[in-house]
């Protein structure tokens, strides 16, 4: 019998040497670019379209929950809010069938938001901030231009899409979030624009508050003010905030005023007396 | 959130149970490679000698699973095809073992060497999709003892 022998199999050939984890986090990553792109376009596209929902349908689908923004407790404040957004409502060309809805809601928070439906929520904080009709009505102005540019709509309809695709990988998250852009909560916290939206919002707010008194004073006020109180909190840096830092804000408000020739001051509309004693002090 | 947490987890879990159980399988495969060195694998079906020696057949077989991380991972390399790198040494490892259990039977006989050494991969779970996800890797082949 001749002489055989089984030589000694080289350990390895059969198998890459990749680390396993290099191979996972090639995968994922790619993945991950891919999803971001598509659900990015998806965003921007749903951002566009929503737009064209018509308005009848954004009132029909905030009305369930409109209701909820009613947590006032004072008439006079609630009827002042009201009055004061409706003449600077017609200052907006709004166009038919967009109602604007004002509600006043009496927290110390110093902020105010428009939402779904053209609701408008100003806060009790805010309104002690301001210091007379003019500044408030830039903030009122500010919301109801978004209304009119139908940005809670579009932030809607990217919320929806992001939740969808986050379904896609977390059921329950997804959920959550699409729960929340649909429900009460969306209404009154998850829809946020972004900084051009802001900017939109802020010139043509301005263009109504002029239409509306005949003059500019207040419309930078009320954002140094805003900055004044907000000063001493904690704050995202400005590449992370969806709002205009507010000093490039207010540089932005006063070169518009300055570029269409409006009347930087004139006569201030204070508080009425009654709205004065509703407010009490600031605290 | 929880599915998230418990997906991770999951991935988690297999990768590190799963490279312990490889690295101590390999460590073992080696150290048993050299013991059974003296038996010898002929894949041709004719013996080396003319001699008529005693016959036995042989087989050995392994029935083995993925982990979690190497599901998930070739999962996703599957959307873009290419090597699941994942699976080689899953495989390498089953058809290793398989030869070992193999040589361990013949050795058991007697026997110095096998020939006809043919191999047979069985996936459990058939076409069923979403079922367990393992493989049976069989070696086998015709013991020859010496005389």
């Amino acid at each position: 019998m001749p002489s055989y022998e089984n030589p000694e199999i080289p350990d390895g050939i059969n198998v890459s040497h990749t680390h396993p984890l290099a191979d996972f986090a090639r995968l994922v990553g790619g993945l991950v670019v891919v999803i971001a792109l598509v659900v990015g376009l998806l965003m921007l596209v749903a951002g566009r379209v929503a737009k064209f929902i018509p308005f009848e349908t954004e009132i029909a689908m905030a009305g369930p929950f409109a209701e909820k923004l009613d947590g006032s407790d004072s008439k006079v404040l609630s009827d002042y809010v009201k009055t004061v957004t409706a003449k600077v409502a017609a200052g907006h060309d709004l166009p038919p069938g967009m109602v604007i809805t004002a509600h006043y809601l009496p927290d110390d928070t110093v902020n105010a938001f428009a939402t779904l439906g053209g609701h408008i929520v100003v806060y009790g904080g805010l309104m002690r901030e301001m210091p007379d009709e003019n500044t408030l009505a830039m903030v009122i102005s500010h919301e109801i231009a978004h209304v009119r540019l139908r940005h809670p709509i579009s932030s809607m309809g990217r919320g929806l899409v992001f939740g969808m695709a986050l379904a896609v990988v977390s059921a329950s998250g997804g959920g959550s979030v699409v729960s929340q852009a649909l429900g009460s909560a969306g209404l009154l916290t998850t829809l946020s624009f972004s900084r051009d939206q802001e900017r939109a919002a802020d010139a043509l707010g301005l263009d109504a508050l002029v239409r509306t008194y005949g003059h500019a004073a207040g419309g930078a006020e009320t954002f140094r003010r805003l900055q004044s109180a907000h000063d001493g909190q904690l704050r995202p840096p400005a590449l992370l905030s969806t709002h205009p830092v507010d000093t490039e804000r207010i540089a932005t408000i006063e070169k518009t005023i300055a570029d269409h020739g409006w009347a930087p001051t004139g006569p201030m509309t204070p508080y009425p007396a009654d709205v004065v004693t509703a407010l009490g002090p600031k605290p | 959130m929880w599915d998230l947490i418990i997906f991770v987890a999951l991935i988690v879990i297999g990768y590190v149970a799963g490279r312990i159980a490889e690295s101590r399988h390999y460590a073992s495969i080696r150290k048993r490679e050299k013991e059974f060195a003296g038996v010898m694998l002929f894949a041709s079906r004719f013996p080396p000698t003319l001699e008529a020696l005693p016959q036995q057949l042989v087989s050995g077989s392994v029935v083995v699973s993925d982990d979690y991380f190497k599901r998930v991972v070739s999962g996703l390399q599957s959307i873009i095809g290419g090597r699941l790198k994942s699976y080689e040494t899953l495989l390498d490892r089953a058809r290793r073992e398989a030869v070992l259990r193999m040589k361990a039977e013949a050795k058991a006989h007697g026997a110095r060497m096998i020939v006809n050494v043919k191999f047979e991969t069985f996936s459990i779970p058939g076409r069923k999709p979403n079922s367990v996800r393992a493989m049976e890797v069989m070696a086998y082949g015709t013991a020859l003892r010496s005389a």
